[in-house]
């Protein structure tokens, strides 16, 4: 359990500038910094963690969102441990960089993908929910969701990232 | 590019159905999930890009204008008047509430400035001197003709002395004395040590059986019972970080941390009699949240935090 702690120790203020970048309010960072440690040993404890650091950044990346929804329930982590690539923190833009780009994004969508996609992202409604709110079968919800998902997810760089070789640590 | 190829339209593209799904797979679904993510390392990066992207706070952010543009129109002007009022007058309830209450100082007379665990505070005082208390701290104050008196009874104060040749300023802990005439210094009182910092200036530190040391800005200098004394320097610009909730531990030892902990939690801490006191901790802790920093502590230290008689005690950890 300490050997993912020192391998995160070691990676502390990158981690910590990675947490910076990627929170509304940096303010926070510090806390959301804790309770990623925290819950890495909590993990840690249960099974081996074959790549703390890239999943230290997961974990991150799943406390500052669920803070952010403000939601009792958190976001499932997964708990698939698989090798992603670690996001260096300068290749992250600023938040209201980010913000802008997907408010672009969201706009290019067409009003029925853009819909769908409020509906169950921010609204949180099922598939079947939004189906029959909006008359379509359900197999076309599924198409225009997982179709903004992608490229909503191609805006941000974010392919640039995940295109990246695994030449971090 | 080959990589362009792997991340092809439709492995984004299953990579946002299972991302999407996550928190509703059934236990054959997620045996299905891993399946799919381990085929392929293109598989995991979609998947991994596909939840960074969507456990982004800009995207909930982004997201939230749009759906507040459709219903922003839906708001009469006079109900978000209502909705502005509201606010502000949350504002200013929460303004009353925090704000410390400031007692008058009383330069003629000794008196006792003091804060509840968890609460910090600060005041000016008779002299243009500025006090800062850390939580659960005690300084009494006494100013003479020809010197201001003033003893720490427990916890930590910073001191922010008004320059008055004439006068100095003397803080008493235990058997210690630090003197200044026109500096920035903190005394804290952990337990068994007394931790001196010089922020700016120059201070003295007498005791009674040791000679007098002298501490320039930067300077700090532990005089511990059972340890003995230690000295070394830090950033002065730290002082900042003084002022909010973290702690920054460099090779502290568990003793001092706890006694600092002690400060801000409703309930004891002890340290049982099994684990070392002197053990060493580096890192930040957060001094208001104990049980997260607690756990932290005990999975670096391998003990364990049990809450029992109305306290909390540091315990080997049994596996």
């Amino acid at each position: 359990m300490t050997d993912a702690i020192s391998v995160l120790k070691a990676h502390e203020s990158k981690l910590l500038a990675y947490i910076n970048r990627r929170c509304r309010n940096s303010s926070l960072s510090e806390d959301i910094m804790q309770e990623t440690l925290l819950r890495v040993i909590e993990q840690s404890r249960k099974n081996e963690i074959e790549q703390p650091l890239a999943y230290a950044y997961r974990v991150a990346d799943s406390v500052i969102f669920a803070q952010a929804r403000k939601t009792g329930r958190e976001t499932e982590i997964g708990d698939a441990d698989f090798e992603s690539d670690v996001p260096l923190a300068d290749e992250v833009l600023e938040h209201k960089q980010r913000t802008e780009i997907f408010r672009k994004a969201l706009a290019e969508l067409t009003p029925l993908r853009r819909t769908i996609f409020v509906k169950r992202y921010l609204e949180r409604k099922s598939r079947q929910e939004i189906a029959d709110e909006m008359g379509i079968g359900l197999e076309s919800v599924k198409k225009h969701l997982v179709r903004a998902m992608v490229d909503l997810s191609l805006a941000t760089g974010a392919r640039a990232a995940a295109n990246k070789k695994q030449d971090a640590p | 590019m080959s990589d362009e190829d792997k991340l092809s339209v439709p492995i984004l593209e299953t990579a946002a159905d299972w991302a999407d799904r996550q928190d509703e797979l059934t236990p054959h679904e997620r045996a299905e999930f891993r399946g799919w993510l381990a085929a392929s390392p293109a598989h995991a990066r979609a998947y991994g890009m596909m939840r960074h992207a969507m456990l982004d706070t800009a995207l909930l952010d982004a997201s939230r204008d749009v759906a507040v543009t459709v219903r922003t129109r839906l708001i009469t002007p006079r109900r978000l008047a209502w909705v502005a009022a509201a606010g502000m007058a949350i504002a200013a309830a929460l303004l009353v509430f925090l704000y410390p209450r400031i007692p008058a100082p009383s330069p003629q007379v000794a008196q006792d400035y003091a804060t509840h665990p968890g609460q910090r505070a600060d005041w000016r005082l008779a002299d243009n001197s500025h006090l800062f208390l850390n939580a659960d701290s005690e300084v009494g104050v006494q100013y003479l003709p020809g010197a201001r008196n003033l003893s720490l009874a427990r916890g930590e104060a910073i001191f922010e002395v008004a320059k008055d040749p004439a006068r100095p300023f003397h803080v008493v802990a235990h058997a210690v004395t630090v003197t200044a005439v026109g500096t920035m210094f903190g005394v804290d009182l952990m337990n068994d040590a007394i931790g001196v910092r010089v922020y700016h200036g120059v201070v003295t530190v007498a005791r009674a059986d040791a000679p007098t040391r002298t501490l320039h800005k930067g300077d700090w200098l532990t005089l511990d019972t059972r340890l003995g004394a230690q000295s070394g320097h830090f950033d002065p610009a730290t002082y900042q970080t003084w002022r909010g909730d973290w702690l920054e531990a460099d090779k502290m030892p568990l003793s001092y941390v706890v006694a600092k902990l002690n400060r801000y939690s409703a309930t004891p801490i002890v340290i049982g009699d099994a684990v070392p006191p002197d053990a060493v901790l580096t890192g930040r802790f957060h001094l208001s949240n104990t049980d997260t920093t607690l756990k932290l502590i005990g999975a670096t230290l391998d003990i364990a935090a049990v809450r029992k008689d109305g306290r909390i005690t540091l315990m080997p950890h049994r596996g």
